[in-house]
Protein backbone atom coordinates (compact mmCIF):
# COMPACT_ATOMS: atom_id res chain seq x y z
CA UNK A 1 0.00 0.00 0.00
CA UNK A 2 0.99 3.79 -0.32
CA UNK A 3 2.60 5.08 1.72
CA UNK A 4 1.78 9.13 2.35
CA UNK A 5 3.12 11.88 5.28
CA UNK A 6 1.01 14.62 5.69
CA UNK A 7 2.54 18.16 6.18
CA UNK A 8 1.07 21.55 6.23
CA UNK A 9 -2.08 20.04 5.84
CA UNK A 10 -1.70 18.26 2.48
CA UNK A 11 -0.55 14.90 2.15
CA UNK A 12 3.13 14.57 0.45
CA UNK A 13 4.16 12.47 -2.04
CA UNK A 14 6.95 9.82 -0.77
CA UNK A 15 9.36 10.32 -3.42
CA UNK A 16 11.62 8.17 -4.70
CA UNK A 17 13.69 6.93 -7.40
CA UNK A 18 10.72 6.21 -9.49
CA UNK A 19 8.16 8.93 -9.16
CA UNK A 20 10.74 11.86 -8.39
CA UNK A 21 11.01 13.63 -11.86
CA UNK A 22 7.76 13.79 -11.92
CA UNK A 23 7.06 15.63 -8.57
CA UNK A 24 10.14 17.77 -9.79
CA UNK A 25 8.67 18.73 -12.86
CA UNK A 26 5.94 19.55 -11.31
CA UNK A 27 7.72 21.82 -9.25
CA UNK A 28 8.96 23.42 -11.93
CA UNK A 29 6.21 23.75 -13.65
CA UNK A 30 7.03 21.11 -16.03
CA UNK A 31 4.64 18.14 -17.07
CA UNK A 32 7.05 15.26 -17.03
CA UNK A 33 6.79 11.75 -18.56
CA UNK A 34 8.26 8.60 -19.97
CA UNK A 35 8.89 7.17 -23.50
CA UNK A 36 10.63 4.18 -24.27
CA UNK A 37 14.09 4.89 -26.02
CA UNK A 38 13.77 1.77 -27.85
CA UNK A 39 10.31 1.47 -29.39
CA UNK A 40 9.21 4.81 -28.76
CA UNK A 41 5.87 3.87 -26.85
CA UNK A 42 4.56 6.66 -24.03
CA UNK A 43 4.23 5.32 -21.05
CA UNK A 44 2.03 6.76 -18.04
CA UNK A 45 4.02 7.31 -14.95
CA UNK A 46 5.44 5.67 -13.16
CA UNK A 47 7.22 2.65 -15.82
CA UNK A 48 10.92 0.91 -14.15
CA UNK A 49 10.69 -0.99 -17.88
CA UNK A 50 8.63 -0.42 -21.08
CA UNK A 51 5.49 -2.55 -20.57
CA UNK A 52 5.50 -2.75 -24.25
CA UNK A 53 9.11 -4.25 -25.51
CA UNK A 54 10.35 -4.77 -22.00
CA UNK A 55 13.33 -2.24 -22.72
CA UNK A 56 14.59 -0.68 -19.84
CA UNK A 57 15.42 2.87 -21.41
CA UNK A 58 12.61 4.81 -20.15
CA UNK A 59 13.59 8.38 -20.28
CA UNK A 60 11.59 11.18 -18.46
CA UNK A 61 11.02 13.36 -21.22
CA UNK A 62 8.93 16.83 -21.21
CA UNK A 63 5.57 17.60 -22.97
CA UNK A 64 3.21 20.39 -23.20
CA UNK A 65 0.68 18.68 -20.91
CA UNK A 66 -1.97 19.08 -23.17
CA UNK A 67 -4.68 16.80 -23.26
CA UNK A 68 -8.53 15.51 -22.97
CA UNK A 69 -10.20 14.62 -20.42
CA UNK A 70 -10.91 10.58 -19.88
CA UNK A 71 -12.97 10.09 -17.20
CA UNK A 72 -13.45 11.73 -13.92
CA UNK A 73 -15.54 11.46 -10.26
CA UNK A 74 -17.36 14.32 -8.14
CA UNK A 75 -16.44 13.45 -4.59
CA UNK A 76 -19.54 14.01 -2.32
CA UNK A 77 -18.35 13.50 0.78
CA UNK A 78 -14.12 13.85 2.26
CA UNK A 79 -12.29 10.41 3.17
CA UNK A 80 -9.74 12.77 4.85
CA UNK A 81 -10.48 16.27 6.65
CA UNK A 82 -8.00 17.78 4.83
CA UNK A 83 -10.23 17.75 2.05
CA UNK A 84 -13.40 18.77 3.89
CA UNK A 85 -13.54 22.20 2.49
CA UNK A 86 -12.63 21.30 -1.18
CA UNK A 87 -16.10 19.20 -1.45
CA UNK A 88 -17.24 18.93 -3.89
CA UNK A 89 -14.28 18.01 -5.62
CA UNK A 90 -13.34 16.52 -8.85
CA UNK A 91 -10.62 13.87 -9.38
CA UNK A 92 -10.16 12.98 -13.50
CA UNK A 93 -7.99 11.11 -15.93
CA UNK A 94 -6.60 13.54 -18.40
CA UNK A 95 -5.14 11.80 -22.02
CA UNK A 96 -2.28 13.71 -23.13
CA UNK A 97 -1.67 14.50 -26.91
CA UNK A 98 1.03 11.88 -26.61
CA UNK A 99 -1.02 9.27 -25.30
CA UNK A 100 -0.45 8.57 -21.65
CA UNK A 101 -2.87 9.51 -19.11
CA UNK A 102 -2.55 11.63 -15.74
CA UNK A 103 -4.55 11.90 -12.66
CA UNK A 104 -5.57 15.39 -11.47
CA UNK A 105 -7.80 17.94 -10.46
CA UNK A 106 -9.70 19.72 -12.99
CA UNK A 107 -10.31 23.39 -11.60
CA UNK A 108 -12.05 26.58 -13.28
CA UNK A 109 -14.67 24.67 -13.90
CA UNK A 110 -18.04 24.01 -12.37
CA UNK A 111 -17.91 20.18 -11.68
CA UNK A 112 -21.46 20.14 -13.27
CA UNK A 113 -19.62 21.04 -16.44
CA UNK A 114 -17.29 18.41 -17.17
CA UNK A 115 -17.37 16.66 -20.11
CA UNK A 116 -15.46 13.37 -21.41
CA UNK A 117 -13.60 14.44 -24.38
CA UNK A 118 -12.86 18.77 -23.32
CA UNK A 119 -9.76 19.90 -24.02
CA UNK A 120 -7.66 20.71 -21.25
CA UNK A 121 -4.75 22.79 -20.36
CA UNK A 122 -2.25 21.89 -17.29
CA UNK A 123 -2.22 24.73 -14.63
CA UNK A 124 0.41 24.69 -11.60
CA UNK A 125 -1.03 24.82 -7.88
CA UNK A 126 0.33 25.29 -4.48
CA UNK A 127 -1.45 22.85 -2.23
CA UNK A 128 1.31 23.67 0.94
CA UNK A 129 4.52 25.47 1.25
CA UNK A 130 6.86 23.18 -0.28
CA UNK A 131 4.15 21.23 -2.74
CA UNK A 132 3.05 22.70 -6.37
CA UNK A 133 1.17 19.68 -7.82
CA UNK A 134 -0.33 19.74 -11.56
CA UNK A 135 -3.96 20.22 -11.79
CA UNK A 136 -5.84 20.75 -15.27
CA UNK A 137 -8.33 24.11 -16.59
CA UNK A 138 -10.41 24.28 -19.88
CA UNK A 139 -8.25 25.35 -22.88
CA UNK B 1 -22.38 -32.41 -25.57
CA UNK B 2 -19.22 -34.39 -24.19
CA UNK B 3 -19.66 -36.56 -21.16
CA UNK B 4 -17.75 -34.75 -18.88
CA UNK B 5 -16.77 -35.58 -15.22
CA UNK B 6 -16.21 -33.66 -12.27
CA UNK B 7 -13.25 -31.89 -11.43
CA UNK B 8 -13.84 -31.82 -7.66
CA UNK B 9 -16.35 -30.68 -5.15
CA UNK B 10 -17.34 -29.08 -2.30
CA UNK B 11 -18.84 -30.88 0.07
CA UNK B 12 -19.17 -28.64 2.96
CA UNK B 13 -19.63 -24.90 3.88
CA UNK B 14 -20.00 -22.78 6.94
CA UNK B 15 -20.06 -19.16 7.31
CA UNK B 16 -19.73 -16.98 10.97
CA UNK B 17 -22.42 -15.09 12.03
CA UNK B 18 -22.60 -11.76 9.64
CA UNK B 19 -22.46 -8.15 12.24
CA UNK B 20 -22.34 -4.50 11.66
CA UNK B 21 -20.70 -4.66 14.96
CA UNK B 22 -17.21 -6.02 16.17
CA UNK B 23 -17.96 -9.14 18.06
CA UNK B 24 -14.84 -11.42 17.18
CA UNK B 25 -11.12 -10.86 15.31
CA UNK B 26 -10.66 -12.25 11.51
CA UNK B 27 -8.68 -14.99 12.54
CA UNK B 28 -12.08 -16.03 15.50
CA UNK B 29 -14.40 -15.86 12.91
CA UNK B 30 -12.47 -17.69 10.77
CA UNK B 31 -12.42 -20.62 13.01
CA UNK B 32 -15.71 -20.36 13.74
CA UNK B 33 -16.81 -20.73 9.71
CA UNK B 34 -13.77 -23.28 9.64
CA UNK B 35 -15.38 -25.86 12.35
CA UNK B 36 -19.24 -25.46 10.85
CA UNK B 37 -17.69 -26.29 7.67
CA UNK B 38 -15.96 -29.11 8.64
CA UNK B 39 -18.84 -30.45 10.63
CA UNK B 40 -21.54 -29.02 7.98
CA UNK B 41 -19.38 -31.71 5.63
CA UNK B 42 -19.94 -35.10 8.24
CA UNK B 43 -15.73 -34.64 8.76
CA UNK B 44 -13.94 -34.07 12.30
CA UNK B 45 -10.76 -32.07 12.18
CA UNK B 46 -8.25 -34.35 11.92
CA UNK B 47 -9.28 -35.69 8.56
CA UNK B 48 -8.97 -32.02 6.56
CA UNK B 49 -5.23 -31.98 5.57
CA UNK B 50 -5.43 -28.52 3.57
CA UNK B 51 -5.81 -25.45 4.60
CA UNK B 52 -6.06 -21.92 2.26
CA UNK B 53 -6.10 -18.96 3.93
CA UNK B 54 -8.26 -15.52 2.07
CA UNK B 55 -7.46 -11.83 4.08
CA UNK B 56 -8.66 -8.78 3.11
CA UNK B 57 -5.90 -6.95 0.95
CA UNK B 58 -6.15 -4.05 3.39
CA UNK B 59 -5.89 -6.18 6.53
CA UNK B 60 -2.95 -6.53 8.01
CA UNK B 61 -1.50 -10.18 7.57
CA UNK B 62 -1.31 -10.94 11.44
CA UNK B 63 -4.87 -10.66 11.30
CA UNK B 64 -5.57 -13.61 9.64
CA UNK B 65 -2.16 -15.63 9.43
CA UNK B 66 -0.69 -18.72 8.62
CA UNK B 67 -0.96 -19.38 12.16
CA UNK B 68 -4.44 -20.13 11.71
CA UNK B 69 -3.67 -23.44 11.45
CA UNK B 70 -3.07 -23.67 15.02
CA UNK B 71 -5.89 -21.54 16.54
CA UNK B 72 -8.82 -23.85 14.39
CA UNK B 73 -6.66 -27.14 15.38
CA UNK B 74 -5.60 -28.13 12.17
CA UNK B 75 -3.27 -30.81 12.60
CA UNK B 76 -0.34 -32.82 10.31
CA UNK B 77 -1.55 -30.94 7.21
CA UNK B 78 -0.28 -31.83 3.49
CA UNK B 79 -1.31 -27.94 2.18
CA UNK B 80 -1.12 -24.67 3.78
CA UNK B 81 -1.11 -21.21 2.36
CA UNK B 82 -2.59 -17.98 2.43
CA UNK B 83 -3.83 -17.07 -1.01
CA UNK B 84 -2.87 -13.52 -2.17
CA UNK B 85 -5.62 -12.73 -5.10
CA UNK B 86 -7.14 -9.69 -3.73
CA UNK B 87 -10.88 -10.36 -3.66
CA UNK B 88 -10.44 -13.25 -6.31
CA UNK B 89 -8.94 -14.88 -4.13
CA UNK B 90 -12.20 -15.99 -2.89
CA UNK B 91 -12.99 -18.21 -5.79
CA UNK B 92 -9.14 -19.20 -6.82
CA UNK B 93 -8.92 -20.96 -3.55
CA UNK B 94 -11.52 -23.54 -4.70
CA UNK B 95 -9.55 -23.32 -7.72
CA UNK B 96 -5.92 -24.01 -5.73
CA UNK B 97 -7.87 -27.19 -3.25
CA UNK B 98 -9.01 -28.79 -6.68
CA UNK B 99 -5.95 -28.89 -8.09
CA UNK B 100 -4.30 -30.57 -4.83
CA UNK B 101 -7.55 -33.15 -4.72
CA UNK B 102 -7.13 -34.22 -8.31
CA UNK B 103 -2.94 -34.95 -7.62
CA UNK B 104 -3.74 -36.48 -4.84
CA UNK B 105 -1.40 -33.85 -2.73
CA UNK B 106 -4.52 -33.33 -0.17
CA UNK B 107 -7.96 -35.13 0.32
CA UNK B 108 -10.06 -32.22 2.18
CA UNK B 109 -8.82 -29.03 1.61
CA UNK B 110 -10.82 -26.12 4.23
CA UNK B 111 -10.94 -22.79 2.48
CA UNK B 112 -11.40 -19.74 4.33
CA UNK B 113 -12.24 -16.03 3.85
CA UNK B 114 -12.33 -13.57 6.51
CA UNK B 115 -12.41 -10.21 7.30
CA UNK B 116 -13.43 -7.80 10.31
CA UNK B 117 -13.32 -4.07 8.99
CA UNK B 118 -15.68 -3.28 11.53
CA UNK B 119 -13.72 -2.38 14.69
CA UNK B 120 -13.96 -0.29 17.69
CA UNK B 121 -13.95 3.31 16.29
CA UNK B 122 -12.99 2.42 12.69
CA UNK B 123 -16.09 2.74 10.44
CA UNK B 124 -15.83 0.99 6.97
CA UNK B 125 -15.23 4.19 5.39
CA UNK B 126 -11.86 4.60 7.45
CA UNK B 127 -11.25 0.80 7.15
CA UNK B 128 -11.21 1.06 3.05
CA UNK B 129 -10.55 5.10 2.48
CA UNK B 130 -7.42 5.14 2.25
CA UNK B 131 -5.24 6.01 -1.36
CA UNK B 132 -5.36 3.54 -3.60
CA UNK B 133 -2.19 3.09 -6.05
CA UNK B 134 -4.33 3.17 -9.25
CA UNK B 135 -1.79 4.68 -11.27
CA UNK B 136 0.74 2.17 -10.22
CA UNK B 137 3.71 3.48 -8.50
CA UNK B 138 3.89 6.92 -8.26
CA UNK B 139 2.23 8.28 -5.24
CA UNK B 140 -0.07 10.66 -7.55
CA UNK B 141 -3.33 9.40 -6.07
CA UNK B 142 -2.90 11.43 -2.40
CA UNK B 143 -1.59 14.31 -3.54
CA UNK B 144 -4.56 14.53 -6.18
CA UNK B 145 -7.09 13.22 -2.74
CA UNK B 146 -7.96 10.05 -4.44
CA UNK B 147 -8.83 8.20 -1.80
CA UNK B 148 -10.74 4.69 -0.91
CA UNK B 149 -12.57 2.31 -3.76
CA UNK B 150 -15.39 4.05 -4.43
CA UNK B 151 -13.93 7.23 -6.58
CA UNK B 152 -11.60 4.56 -8.40
CA UNK B 153 -14.35 2.35 -9.38
CA UNK B 154 -16.40 5.64 -10.26
CA UNK B 155 -13.92 6.44 -12.56
CA UNK B 156 -14.20 2.97 -14.50
CA UNK B 157 -18.04 3.75 -14.32
CA UNK B 158 -18.40 7.35 -15.44
CA UNK B 159 -15.83 5.90 -18.74
CA UNK B 160 -18.02 2.76 -18.79
CA UNK B 161 -21.34 4.68 -18.97
CA UNK B 162 -19.49 7.22 -21.27
CA UNK B 163 -18.98 4.37 -24.18
CA UNK B 164 -22.28 2.99 -23.74
CA UNK B 165 -24.67 6.15 -22.90
CA UNK B 166 -25.80 4.72 -19.82
CA UNK B 167 -27.22 7.00 -17.45
CA UNK B 168 -27.94 6.05 -13.66
CA UNK B 169 -31.17 4.41 -14.35
CA UNK B 170 -29.18 1.38 -15.01
CA UNK B 171 -26.80 1.33 -12.61
CA UNK B 172 -30.03 2.03 -10.18
CA UNK B 173 -31.10 -1.53 -12.05
CA UNK B 174 -28.52 -3.21 -10.56
CA UNK B 175 -29.05 -2.08 -6.83
CA UNK B 176 -33.41 -2.16 -7.13
CA UNK B 177 -32.64 -5.62 -8.61
CA UNK B 178 -30.48 -6.78 -6.10
CA UNK B 179 -32.56 -5.74 -3.74
CA UNK B 180 -35.39 -7.61 -4.58
CA UNK B 181 -33.17 -10.71 -4.12
CA UNK B 182 -32.27 -10.00 -0.69
CA UNK B 183 -35.79 -9.58 0.29
CA UNK B 184 -35.66 -13.19 0.03
CA UNK B 185 -32.59 -14.22 1.71
CA UNK B 186 -32.57 -14.15 5.59
CA UNK B 187 -29.04 -13.71 5.77
CA UNK B 188 -29.03 -10.50 3.81
CA UNK B 189 -27.95 -6.99 5.47
CA UNK B 190 -30.82 -5.02 3.68
CA UNK B 191 -34.26 -5.79 5.16
CA UNK B 192 -36.29 -2.85 3.19
CA UNK B 193 -37.49 -2.11 -0.36
CA UNK B 194 -35.79 0.05 -2.93
CA UNK B 195 -37.51 1.68 -5.63
CA UNK B 196 -35.13 3.65 -8.19
CA UNK B 197 -36.51 6.64 -7.11
CA UNK B 198 -34.94 5.82 -3.33
CA UNK B 199 -31.92 4.62 -5.80
CA UNK B 200 -31.78 8.41 -7.15
CA UNK B 201 -32.51 10.03 -3.95
CA UNK B 202 -29.78 8.50 -1.94
CA UNK B 203 -27.18 10.98 -1.75
CA UNK B 204 -24.03 10.92 -3.70
CA UNK B 205 -20.98 9.01 -2.26
CA UNK B 206 -18.48 9.85 -4.73
CA UNK B 207 -20.50 10.82 -8.11
CA UNK B 208 -21.24 9.03 -10.61
CA UNK B 209 -22.08 6.62 -7.18
CA UNK B 210 -25.17 7.11 -5.26
CA UNK B 211 -24.93 5.36 -1.75
CA UNK B 212 -27.10 2.63 -2.93
CA UNK B 213 -24.32 1.76 -5.78
CA UNK B 214 -22.03 0.62 -3.23
CA UNK B 215 -21.28 -2.71 -1.33
CA UNK B 216 -22.43 -3.34 2.44
CA UNK B 217 -19.32 -4.29 4.24
CA UNK B 218 -19.89 -6.71 7.46
CA UNK B 219 -17.56 -8.69 9.49
CA UNK B 220 -17.75 -12.43 8.86
CA UNK B 221 -16.25 -15.37 7.37
CA UNK B 222 -17.17 -18.20 4.96
CA UNK B 223 -15.53 -21.37 4.80
CA UNK B 224 -15.99 -24.35 2.37
CA UNK B 225 -14.03 -27.87 2.08
CA UNK B 226 -13.39 -29.13 -1.65
CA UNK B 227 -12.31 -32.99 -2.03
CA UNK B 228 -12.08 -35.53 -5.35
CA UNK B 229 -15.31 -35.36 -6.99
CA UNK B 230 -15.55 -39.27 -6.71
CA UNK B 231 -16.24 -39.49 -3.18
CA UNK B 232 -18.58 -36.43 -2.50
CA UNK B 233 -21.47 -38.62 -3.41
CA UNK B 234 -21.04 -40.33 0.00
CA UNK B 235 -20.55 -36.98 1.96
CA UNK B 236 -23.88 -36.15 3.94
CA UNK B 237 -24.43 -33.30 1.75
CA UNK B 238 -25.75 -32.54 -1.64
CA UNK B 239 -22.53 -32.18 -3.44
CA UNK B 240 -21.79 -29.26 -5.26
CA UNK B 241 -19.40 -30.41 -8.39
CA UNK B 242 -16.84 -28.00 -9.97
CA UNK B 243 -16.56 -28.77 -14.06
CA UNK B 244 -14.65 -25.31 -15.00
CA UNK B 245 -12.27 -22.95 -13.75
CA UNK B 246 -10.86 -19.63 -15.05
CA UNK B 247 -8.58 -16.51 -14.47
CA UNK B 248 -7.95 -13.33 -16.78
CA UNK B 249 -5.96 -11.14 -15.50
CA UNK B 250 -4.78 -8.19 -18.71
CA UNK B 251 -2.93 -5.93 -17.15
CA UNK B 252 -3.44 -2.24 -16.96
CA UNK B 253 -2.33 -0.08 -19.28
CA UNK B 254 -2.92 3.54 -19.20
CA UNK B 255 -2.47 5.22 -22.15
CA UNK B 256 -4.49 5.58 -25.27
CA UNK B 257 -5.53 2.73 -27.16
CA UNK B 258 -6.17 0.85 -24.51
CA UNK B 259 -9.77 0.90 -21.58
CA UNK B 260 -8.39 -0.80 -18.64
CA UNK B 261 -12.07 0.37 -17.23
CA UNK B 262 -13.67 -1.58 -19.82
CA UNK B 263 -11.11 -4.14 -20.80
CA UNK B 264 -10.90 -6.89 -18.02
CA UNK B 265 -9.89 -10.61 -17.64
CA UNK B 266 -13.18 -11.43 -16.92
CA UNK B 267 -13.41 -12.64 -20.93
CA UNK B 268 -10.32 -14.26 -20.45
CA UNK B 269 -11.65 -16.12 -17.10
CA UNK B 270 -14.70 -16.97 -18.66
CA UNK B 271 -13.72 -18.64 -21.52
CA UNK B 272 -11.29 -20.78 -20.09
CA UNK B 273 -13.87 -21.58 -17.49
CA UNK B 274 -16.47 -22.37 -20.43
CA UNK B 275 -14.17 -24.55 -22.37
CA UNK B 276 -13.48 -26.67 -19.36
CA UNK B 277 -16.98 -27.38 -18.61
CA UNK B 278 -17.72 -27.57 -22.42
CA UNK B 279 -20.32 -25.22 -21.82
CA UNK B 280 -21.86 -22.09 -22.98
CA UNK B 281 -22.64 -18.74 -21.50
CA UNK B 282 -26.32 -19.51 -22.67
CA UNK B 283 -26.44 -22.91 -20.45
CA UNK B 284 -25.61 -20.94 -17.32
CA UNK B 285 -28.73 -20.82 -14.62
CA UNK B 286 -27.75 -18.84 -12.48
CA UNK B 287 -24.55 -16.11 -12.19
CA UNK B 288 -22.80 -14.86 -8.60
CA UNK B 289 -20.60 -12.13 -9.98
CA UNK B 290 -18.43 -9.72 -6.94
CA UNK B 291 -20.10 -6.73 -7.46
CA UNK B 292 -18.49 -4.20 -5.11
CA UNK B 293 -20.47 -1.54 -7.07
CA UNK B 294 -23.54 -1.37 -9.27
CA UNK B 295 -21.58 -0.66 -12.57
CA UNK B 296 -19.45 -4.10 -11.74
CA UNK B 297 -22.22 -6.41 -12.35
CA UNK B 298 -23.32 -4.64 -15.82
CA UNK B 299 -19.62 -5.26 -16.88
CA UNK B 300 -19.36 -8.72 -15.96
CA UNK B 301 -22.82 -9.64 -18.06
CA UNK B 302 -21.35 -8.32 -20.96
CA UNK B 303 -17.37 -10.00 -20.41
CA UNK B 304 -19.02 -13.43 -19.33
CA UNK B 305 -20.54 -13.08 -22.52
CA UNK B 306 -24.59 -13.33 -21.11
CA UNK B 307 -25.31 -9.73 -23.05
CA UNK B 308 -23.37 -8.15 -25.63
CA UNK B 309 -20.81 -5.52 -24.82
CA UNK B 310 -22.89 -2.61 -23.88
CA UNK B 311 -26.16 -4.44 -23.39
CA UNK B 312 -26.26 -5.11 -19.81
CA UNK B 313 -27.90 -1.59 -19.06
CA UNK B 314 -30.78 -2.69 -21.24
CA UNK B 315 -30.95 -6.00 -19.62
CA UNK B 316 -30.70 -5.21 -15.95
CA UNK B 317 -33.48 -2.29 -16.64
CA UNK B 318 -35.90 -4.80 -18.25
CA UNK B 319 -35.28 -7.36 -15.01
CA UNK B 320 -32.74 -9.60 -16.96
CA UNK B 321 -31.45 -10.20 -13.41
CA UNK B 322 -34.01 -9.95 -10.73
CA UNK B 323 -36.34 -12.71 -9.87
CA UNK B 324 -38.12 -14.06 -11.93
CA UNK B 325 -35.51 -12.57 -15.22
CA UNK B 326 -33.89 -14.46 -17.90
CA UNK B 327 -30.46 -14.71 -15.45
CA UNK B 328 -30.96 -14.61 -11.91
CA UNK B 329 -27.82 -13.19 -10.78
CA UNK B 330 -26.32 -12.36 -7.19
CA UNK B 331 -29.67 -14.17 -5.80
CA UNK B 332 -28.29 -13.64 -2.36
CA UNK B 333 -28.82 -9.57 -2.61
CA UNK B 334 -25.08 -10.01 -3.76
CA UNK B 335 -22.36 -7.10 -1.86
CA UNK B 336 -25.41 -4.11 -2.57
CA UNK B 337 -27.87 -5.48 -0.84
CA UNK B 338 -26.48 -8.96 0.69
CA UNK B 339 -22.97 -8.36 2.55
CA UNK B 340 -19.95 -7.49 1.46
CA UNK B 341 -17.45 -9.96 2.41
CA UNK B 342 -15.09 -9.70 -0.55
CA UNK B 343 -15.25 -13.23 -3.09
CA UNK B 344 -16.58 -14.95 -0.19
CA UNK B 345 -19.94 -13.10 -0.79
CA UNK B 346 -20.33 -14.75 -4.24
CA UNK B 347 -18.94 -18.45 -3.00
CA UNK B 348 -21.20 -18.86 -0.45
CA UNK B 349 -24.73 -18.06 -2.63
CA UNK B 350 -23.29 -19.65 -5.16
CA UNK B 351 -22.78 -22.92 -3.01
CA UNK B 352 -26.12 -22.72 -1.46
CA UNK B 353 -28.07 -21.97 -4.91
CA UNK B 354 -25.99 -24.96 -6.40
CA UNK B 355 -26.81 -27.35 -3.04
CA UNK B 356 -30.71 -26.26 -4.01
CA UNK B 357 -30.80 -24.57 0.10
CA UNK B 358 -32.21 -21.33 -0.88
CA UNK B 359 -35.61 -21.53 0.18
CA UNK B 360 -37.85 -18.75 -1.56
CA UNK B 361 -35.25 -17.30 -3.61
CA UNK B 362 -33.80 -20.85 -5.37
CA UNK B 363 -33.83 -21.12 -8.91
CA UNK B 364 -32.92 -23.55 -11.76
CA UNK B 365 -29.52 -24.68 -10.65
CA UNK B 366 -27.93 -27.10 -13.18
CA UNK B 367 -24.88 -24.59 -13.78
CA UNK B 368 -24.01 -22.10 -11.65
CA UNK B 369 -21.44 -19.09 -12.50
CA UNK B 370 -19.22 -18.06 -9.70
CA UNK B 371 -16.86 -15.37 -9.91
CA UNK B 372 -15.09 -13.03 -8.34
CA UNK B 373 -12.20 -10.28 -9.02
CA UNK B 374 -9.52 -8.22 -7.22
CA UNK B 375 -8.10 -5.02 -7.56
CA UNK B 376 -10.28 -2.39 -9.14
CA UNK B 377 -11.34 -5.47 -11.74
CA UNK B 378 -7.77 -6.67 -12.26
CA UNK B 379 -7.79 -10.25 -11.46
CA UNK B 380 -10.74 -12.16 -12.25
CA UNK B 381 -11.01 -16.11 -11.11
CA UNK B 382 -14.54 -17.76 -12.18
CA UNK B 383 -15.78 -20.84 -11.81
CA UNK B 384 -19.09 -23.57 -13.00
CA UNK B 385 -20.33 -25.33 -10.75
CA UNK B 386 -23.62 -28.37 -10.64
CA UNK B 387 -25.27 -30.31 -8.52
CA UNK B 388 -24.26 -32.70 -11.57
CA UNK B 389 -21.23 -35.26 -11.22
CA UNK B 390 -21.08 -35.15 -15.59
CA UNK B 391 -22.81 -32.95 -18.00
Amino acid sequence: MFDIETSKGWPMPVLDDLNRPLFEGMAEGKVMVQRCDDCETWLAPSAFICEACGSDKVPWVEVSGKGELYTFVVYHRAYDPLFESMVPYNVALIELEEGPRLLANVVGIENKDLKIGMALKPVFQKVADELQILRYEPA
Amino acid sequence: MANREALSAIVGFGMSDLSREYTHTSWQLAVIAIHRAIKDAGLNKDQIDGLLINKSPVASLSSLPMDLQDYAGLKDLHLNNVVEAEGSSGVQMVQQATLAVQSGMAKAVVCVFSDAPIQPGISTQKAFGMPLPLMGKTGIEAPAALYGPVAAYGLAARRYMHKYDLNEDHLGAVAVSQREWALKNPLAMMKKPLTMEDHHNSPYVVEPFHLFDCSFPVNGAVAVVVTAADVAKDMPQPPVYVHGMGQGHCGVTNRRGFEPEVQVGAKLAGAKAFEMAGVKPEDIDVTEFYDAFSYCTLLQLELYGFVPEGGAGEFVLDGGIAPGGKLPTNTGGGQLSGYYLQGGTPLSEGVMQARGNCGDRQVKNDLVLTAAYGGRMQFHACMITSPHYSL
